[in-house]
């Protein structure tokens, strides 16, 4: 592997912050990013690089924010417990029907569980104003129209804005308007952004987060669609990365759930260990 | 050089393999080797058996008349079942969804195809055939090529969410549509040299009031994606096209007969050139 590569970002949930960790280790072994490629909240993590400040920075306040909404967002970290085999307790299993009556409920009635409002301050702060045109690396950031059903490939315009419909993952958050169109995040149609990588673009080296296989045994019917989007996912994101030159999988992220951010600076620290061992023998050291 | 014929998935609109057949007989282009998946192993798996477009027609006929096989596909917002009735069952479906695995029984697609199939088995059939269905457990695509047919083909029609899956072993099998809706690749890996891949498609009116919408958008996508691999494999693909028409419902077959007969038709000159280019 060169010294110099495209990156391609993804991971679903809070899992794609864990890429912070990633940077640490490229930077610690001098491997210099041409262009990022990003989905989901690793478009934050992206971003906050190709701004040349410190992905670290972001962890305080990432935590914090969690902390500060937590009363808003334990719906979150509960919901990602529903791909969980079943318990036998009876009080867990009340426990586990409620949850998934809540995530029922929530996607079927309404365009989404979440909404903006809570996540605007935070990304204003991070990003105030800024554009695309402002990030001293090219970023591309992967998005869905949800109204064509198309692949879209953001790289100009406000930061903000882009990153917010790329993190906006469908039935927790609503679609963002962005250049006329209503935009959701690409993660739950491949949760790497393997579609966008171009020839111009090698080498490119992919940050893949291993499937937990969160479904094994799928009994609910509410089980069964999850499961056969898993492996449909799965399925897609083997395919396209046959193509890729380097890829790294962070096999210790593997069991971490995607709703978790508690675990936010454990799934960091993993993903730099991941990262640092396996640069090891991509950069023949 | 064998030629092997792929039926797609489609639900209702799967009455068109029925005039796709009957083209490729009235051209005299044999067929070697038929597999399907869902609708498509039905429609293939008659032909197989009886080897007779017009038996299989009557008795399929015959079959739609006496039992009730439409199905409501809750999952998908389509323009005529944006009401209340949606809503409604929606609702419902949040009181059933942590507590069963499907919306409805299998019971009439049982019946249906035991009336079509009766006892006929695999090995039966005048042209090998063989039906794809999909394993949720270990993710990987099953081909059914031994046993009863209707054995072989009831998992292939179990549409997940809608039909409780088929327990079978370790396995815990639906719709082969979940990966390989028209299945050439696995017809190629049974020894088809020269593979028509027959889809069917709709024009896509998805629209969407809810995060479940745009889900079911963000899966169509992703079993779109899946099918163009799986027919950029094919020797030949036959598209058809169709306007307007629901997969859920099965009353109105002979329109679908008639524009799978027609787009096959219209396909033929193009098909018997590339037959001949490859011996």
């Amino acid at each position: 592997m060169g010294n110099e590569v495209t990156l391609v970002l993804g991971g679903i949930g809070v899992k794609g912050i864990a890429n912070i960790g990633v940077f640490e280790a490229l930077s610690n072994h001098d491997v210099k990013v041409k262009k990022i490629i990003a989905a989901g909240t690793s478009a934050m993590v992206a971003v906050q690089y190709a701004l040349r400040k410190r992905p670290e920075e972001l962890i305080g306040l990432l935590v914090n924010f969690f902390e500060n909404n937590h009363r808003f967002l334990w719906g979150l970290e509960q919901m990602s417990g529903l791909f969980q085999t079943r318990k036998r307790r009876i009080v867990d299993s009340i426990d586990y029907f409620l949850r998934e009556r809540l995530y029922c409920r929530a996607n079927f009635s309404r365009m989404s569980v979440l909404s903006w409002d809570m996540v605007d301050p935070l990304l204003f702060e991070l990003f105030g104003n800024k554009t695309f045109a402002d990030l001293e690396i090219p970023v591309a950031l992967s998005t869905i129209d949800v109204n064509n059903k198309n692949l879209v490939l953001i790289e100009s315009g406000k930061l903000i804005d882009a990153i917010k419909a790329s993190i906006a993952y469908s039935g927790l958050f609503p679609p963002v308007h962005f250049d006329d169109r209503e935009l959701e995040s690409s993660t739950p149609y491949c949760e790497l952004p393997l579609h966008a990588v171009g020839k111009e673009d090698t080498p490119v080296l992919a940050i893949d987060f291993p499937s937990a296989h969160l479904h094994p045994y799928p009994r609910t019917l509410l089980e069964i669609i999850s499961r056969v989007s898993e492996i449909r996912n799965q399925a897609i994101k083997t395919r396209l990365l046959i193509d890729i030159d380097y890829v790294i999988k962070l096999e210790n992220l593997r069991l971490y759930r995607w709703g978790n951010y508690r675990r936010i600076p454990g799934m960091i620290r993993r993903a730099k260990e991941d990262t640092l061992r396996q640069l090891v023998t991509l950069l023949d050291l | 050089m064998k030629i092997g014929l792929s039926l797609g998935g489609g639900g209702a609109r799967g009455y068109a393999h029925l005039g796709v057949i009957r083209a490729l007989k009235e051209a005299d282009i044999p067929i070697d080797l038929i597999n399907g998946t869902s609708i498509g192993a039905v429609m293939g798996g008659g032909y197989a058996l009886y080897n007779d477009v017009d038996k299989f027609i009557n008795l399929v006929t015959q079959v739609i008349h006496k039992s009730n096989i439409n199905y409501y596909n809750i999952f998908h917002n389509h323009s005529d079942s944006q009401s209340f009735l949606r809503t409604w069952m929606l609702e419902a479906v949040c009181d059933i969804a942590s507590l069963r695995s499907s919306i409805q029984s299998n019971r009439h697609q049982l019946k249906a195809l035991r009336a079509v199939f009766g006892e006929h088995t695999f090995a039966e059939t005048k042209i090998p055939f063989s039906s794809v269905a999909h394993d949720l457990i270990s993710g990987k695509t099953v081909i059914f090529k031994k046993g009863k047919l209707v054995d072989g083909i009831l998992p292939s029609v179990t549409l997940p969410g809608i039909f409780p899956p088929v327990r079978r072993r370790n396995r815990l099998l639906v719709d082969g549509y979940v990966l390989s809706n028209t299945p050439v690749h696995e017809l190629r890996m049974q020894g088809a040299d020269f593979i028509i891949a027959v889809e069917l498609i709709s024009a896509d009116k998805h629209t969407y009031e809810n995060g479940l919408d745009i889900l079911n958008g963000i899966e169509d996508m992703k079993q779109r994606q899946l099918d163009d691999w799986q027919i950029a494999e094919a020797d030949f693909h036959i598209k058809v096209d169709f306007e307007q028409y629901t997969p859920e419902r099965f009353e109105n077959y002979e329109n679908a007969m008639i524009l799978g007969y027609d787009t096959t038709k219209a396909s033929l000159t193009g098909l018997l050139e590339m037959l001949e280019k490859n011996g």
